[in-house]
């Protein structure tokens, strides 16, 4: 898909995710989802070493934690700093978006972050999951 | 005001202040849009101009009062966006009518 559709497509979804949130969060939730999937397409399209780049790389992963998928933000931030040209400035921006959100949840949470970071009880939560009814018994 | 009616005040007024700073933008500098932005990004869009050099634009309206300390906000606020050289920010006035169309830099 071409970027200047993908550019148009992000506007639309944005502005829909933004609007959505007046209305609470849960509503939102999968409007952002389709914000950080078009981010990502942009991200595929446009290389690293571009501003566009960047900005769509942050975007996936800030969309995908603003749809509560928090799997998912995480993959994506862990691939794009992967990335081998990826400049250190867009590394250390994406490992802030994700030390944000476990802070947010943190002081959500806070009897339960005494305990457990928010990326422990994640991957407990993943491991379960994985694990299925059996597997947590076990 | 309800929550919501407060939502839609707030809503016309940006999305007003939106329009005209887009047409200035287009009308006297000749930019094109590219893209809406994320918060994160420190600005509302990301426009070009006729040479392909990127702009990250931060627009602002104001329902009442004057226009200059909301500008002097804005282009505070769009200075925090590293990726983009040219960064502007437009504040658009509606009681009475104005708007301001400004770099942080030497541009």
């Amino acid at each position: 898909m071409e970027t200047d559709l993908l550019n148009t497509l992000v506007t639309e979804a944005i502005w829909r995710a933004e609007e959505l949130e007046a209305l609470g969060k849960r509503p939102a939730l999968s409007a952002w989802e389709d914000v950080s999937r078009i981010e990502e397409q942009l991200a595929k399209a446009l290389p690293v070493s571009e501003a566009q780049g960047r900005i769509a790389r942050r975007g996936a992963v800030d969309a995908a934690l603003k749809a509560g998928d928090y799997d998912r933000a995480q993959a994506l931030a862990d691939a794009y700093i992967a990335e081998e040209a990826a400049p250190d400035s867009l590394k250390t921006a994406l490992r802030e978006i994700l030390e944000e959100a476990d802070q947010e949840i943190a002081s959500r949470f806070q009897h339960a972050a005494k305990h457990h970071t928010p990326r422990e009880a994640r991957e407990f939560a993943r491991r379960f999951s994985e694990a299925g009814a059996f597997g947590m018994a076990a | 005001m309800s929550k919501i009616d407060q939502h839609d005040h707030n809503r016309i007024t940006e999305d007003g202040a939106e329009a005209v700073a887009l047409a200035l933008a287009h009308r006297h500098r000749a930019w094109r849009i590219v893209r809406r932005m994320q918060r994160r990004e420190r600005a509302d869009w990301l426009l070009e101009d006729a040479r392909g050099n990127e702009i990250a634009l931060e627009v602002s309206g104001v329902d009442r009062g004057n226009i200059a300390g909301r500008l002097s906000e804005k282009l505070k606020q769009v200075a925090k966006n590293a990726d983009i050289d040219q960064r502007w920010a437009s504040v658009v006035g509606f009681e009475e009518p104005a708007v301001a169309l400004r770099s942080n830099g030497g541009y």
